[in-house]
């Protein structure tokens, strides 16, 4: 492993942040960040609890516009667009994975995994023969008529990332996505996360405190007290 | 890489298809159940005031009841006739002096029903939230989003439009077909009337949209139980007041609208009902946004529990007041549909005490006929009754709207041993405290006028009749009543807090 300080930018990447701050009332969670992720690359950001790697990620998928800096996604400022084109943008290109799922609640899991086709105008037959492939790539394949209520906190977290791949997006966010996962379970869902980068050429960023899980990264950015305090190519 | 598909113009409208929108609003959960029918129900009772203000709008006078000559200066003779309408109508249709009084009350009766719409509107908004949140993270947009509440809405709208035909009928067979002639409160059915309720389905699928369309703030959708959430703006309340008074008052002085004036009138009377509603509804918020202790001052019972209380189970008063807080969006729906309800309670007992103090206060009106003031009391019977019913409808949509918000809230409460009939208080406190003030307010700002009204014509008069007082009487009676109402109701509930408590709703997130 070796140290390097950080880029700030980077042609054809997949994601550019440049000294992003971002605070919550007064409380800063974002200062001055700068990062950049290459397509095909897998990125691990981790540090202590509090320490601004979900803002980070938030900020990453426009699903925050931070109050400094910019953030550039597949070559486009996200702050150039409003929130109709972020989500626009979001659905078509980028894959999230946030904690506990974030499965839309009283839809079933084939509906919920169908979601990013549906809402680009996909047939609902189609879209749902898409979810049930989707859905039988992470384990799920007899669960595909329950809703997000039947099911345990490691079937949602599986199912969040059926979805996250069923656009096979060209950059996939995800945070502490196998944190309620087995052993088993965690490595095929990582390897199927990863497999967004080493087969399909898109970047990564993982969101983790698990070091076996940034340790399947390139790069790992750890930051403290939201800045990024060491940077560290793994492999 | 860059983005392959750049956003264009078209995805500013939803490209959701029809398939696919029937498939994510279809009714799967508890909440959209309850939300699905309440709606449903409400807007039937929308659809059968607006059908019996059409049947009686147009009723025709072609019964001829008398006829006489007349003389005038000028040695001409003229000939006059008194028409009124046939089919055994009660006085109050029949006569056509008295008929735009009725028409204006039945219009009138729209309002209770509509504003028990929109709260059911609003049930389940936590889940509803949550779930808007979602799909906003899975790549929808506002437009998406809009699309899917707005289905949800008008085909629940559309069904309570499409039930208020067969309810109209039934209402028909019993105050139009069954009562004795000349006592008759609906007209015969009339083919029109089958245009009347589709025209009715029309109105409340545009109504629906409208409501979705108004309802839909994005600012709401983006804070999570905020404190201000939900509660009518002070320059709304003030527009809507301003606006009642330039119809009712202004209007009619400084332009020629005799013949407009029912209609203005009408819609004068609504932007009251607005105006007094949203005050009504920012006033029960008031309650609940207190100023919270500093950090590290000494913890006593919080402003918000009644100093009576303070000696008594003070975690009852200290959870009730903490699920309001959490809730005022809710409250302020509850608070506005129920100021409504008290208004129609004031409305019927001043009606009724003006009937009283005519009929057996006078002995002008002691030869009247009984069967016209017969006909007055069923009527205001049926103003309390709408009331009373739409105010039981209210309560109960309140209690299933906290008791489905906040499932985990009550289960986290529950497993750190609150026992079931202490939550049961807590929910029966909580729905008190919105419920009464609300309700008595209501019923004071209808009846004191009338009470005044009655108590300067005494004066004039010198006949001082014991019913005057009838319709501030009203205003103790409707405290009390609601008192007891929300106590009951919450027991009543009391299956639904246990399910709410159960430990797993813990696991809702």
């Amino acid at each position: 492993m070796n140290s390097r300080p950080h880029e700030t930018t980077g042609p054809g990447a997949a994601l550019t942040l440049r000294a992003v701050s971002h605070a919550y009332s007064r409380t800063p969670a974002l200062r001055e960040v700068s990062l950049t992720v290459r397509p095909g690359e897998v990125v691990a950001v981790t540090g202590p609890s509090g320490c601004g790697k979900s803002t980070l990620l938030h900020v990453a998928a426009g699903l925050l516009v931070p109050q400094a800096g910019s953030a550039e996604l597949l070559g486009v400022d996200l702050a150039g667009l409003d929130e109709t084109a972020r989500a626009v943008l979001r659905r078509r290109d980028v894959g999230i994975v946030l904690q506990y799922g974030q499965l839309v609640p009283d839809m079933t899991l084939e509906d919920n995994v169908a979601l990013p086709l549906l809402l680009e105008g996909g047939e609902l037959a189609a879209s749902r023969t898409a979810a049930r492939d989707a859905l039988v790539r992470v384990g799920l394949e007899r669960a595909g008529q329950a809703v997000p209520e039947e099911l345990s906190g490691g079937q949602a977290q599986r199912a969040a990332i059926a979805r996250a791949l069923i656009t096979s997006p060209k950059v996939l966010l995800a945070d502490e996505p196998v944190a309620s996962l087995d052993a088993v379970a965690a490595q095929d869902a990582l390897e199927l996360m990863l497999s967004v980068a080493r087969r399909d050429g898109g970047a990564v960023v993982l969101v983790t405190h698990d070091n076996l899980v940034a340790a399947m990264a390139d790069r790992e950015v750890r930051l403290r007290d939201g800045r990024v305090d060491r940077e560290s190519v793994l492999r | 890489m860059s983005a392959t598909l750049a956003p264009r113009r078209r995805d500013r409208v939803s490209r959701l298809r029809p398939a696919a929108v029937r498939s994510m609003t279809a009714v799967r959960s508890h909440t959209d159940r309850v939300r699905s029918r309440a709606t449903a129900a409400a807007a039937a009772g929308t659809g059968v005031a607006l059908l019996i203000a059409a049947s009686v709008a147009t009723v025709r006078d072609d019964l001829v009841v008398g006829s006489w000559t007349s003389t005038g200066p000028d040695g001409v003779e003229t000939t006059e006739t008194m028409v009124q309408a046939s089919g055994g109508l009660a006085p109050f249709l029949a006569e056509p002096g008295l008929r735009p009084g009725f028409t204006i009350a039945a219009v009138l009766l729209v309002l209770p029903f509509l504003a028990l719409a929109v709260q059911a509107v609003r049930v389940g908004r936590v889940v509803d939230e949550r779930r808007s949140r979602r799909l906003l993270l899975a790549g929808a947009t506002w437009a998406d989003v809009r699309t899917l509440r707005t289905a949800r809405t008008r085909a629940a709208f559309v069904r309570g439009g499409l039930l208020a035909g067969p309810l109209y009928l039934l209402l028909w067979l019993v105050l139009g077909w069954a009562l004795p002639a000349g006592s008759r409160l609906l007209p015969p059915l009339h083919p029109a009337m089958l245009a009347a309720w589709l025209a009715v389905v029309g109105v409340l699928a545009v109504a629906a949209q409208v409501l979705a369309v108004l309802g839909f703030r994005r600012e709401e959708r983006l804070t999570w139980g905020g404190a201000g959430e939900g509660v009518p703006s002070r320059t709304f309340v003030a527009l809507t007041a301003l606006g009642g008074v330039a119809l009712v008052v202004v209007l009619p002085v400084v332009a020629r609208v005799e013949r407009v004036y029912p209609a203005l009138l009408v819609l004068g009377v609504v932007l009251f009902l607005l105006a007094a509603g949203g005050g009504a509804a920012r006033s029960a918020a008031a309650t609940v946004r207190r100023p919270q202790p500093p950090v590290g001052a000494p913890v006593a019972a919080p402003r918000s529990v009644p100093r009576r209380h303070r000696r008594r189970d003070v975690t009852v008063h200290l959870l009730a007041a903490a699920q309001r807080r959490g809730s005022t969006a809710a409250i302020t729906g509850t608070a506005g549909v129920l100021f409504v309800c008290g208004l129609s309670f004031g409305v019927a007992s001043s009606m009724a005490a003006q009937l009283l103090v005519e009929r057996l206060g006078s002995p002008e009106y002691e030869q009247s006929d009984l069967g016209f003031y017969l006909t007055g009391f069923g009527l205001v019977a049926a103003v309390g009754v709408v009331g009373a019913v739409v105010a039981v409808a209210a309560l109960l949509l309140s209690l299933t709207d906290e008791l489905l918000g906040n499932r985990r809230a009550v289960a986290s409460v529950a497993a750190l041993g609150v026992e079931t009939r202490r939550l049961v208080r807590v929910q029966a406190v909580a729905l008190r405290r919105t419920a009464v003030p609300a309700t008595v307010l209501g019923a004071f700002v209808a009846a004191a006028p009338t009470t005044f009204g009655l108590v300067l014509e005494a004066a004039g008069s010198g006949h001082w009749s014991p019913f005057i007082p009838l319709p501030v009487g009203v205003v103790v009676v409707v405290g009390l009543v609601a008192t007891v109402a929300c106590e009951l109701l919450a027991r009543l509930l009391a299956g639904r807090v246990r399910q709410a408590a159960a430990l797993e709703n813990l696991r809702v997130p």
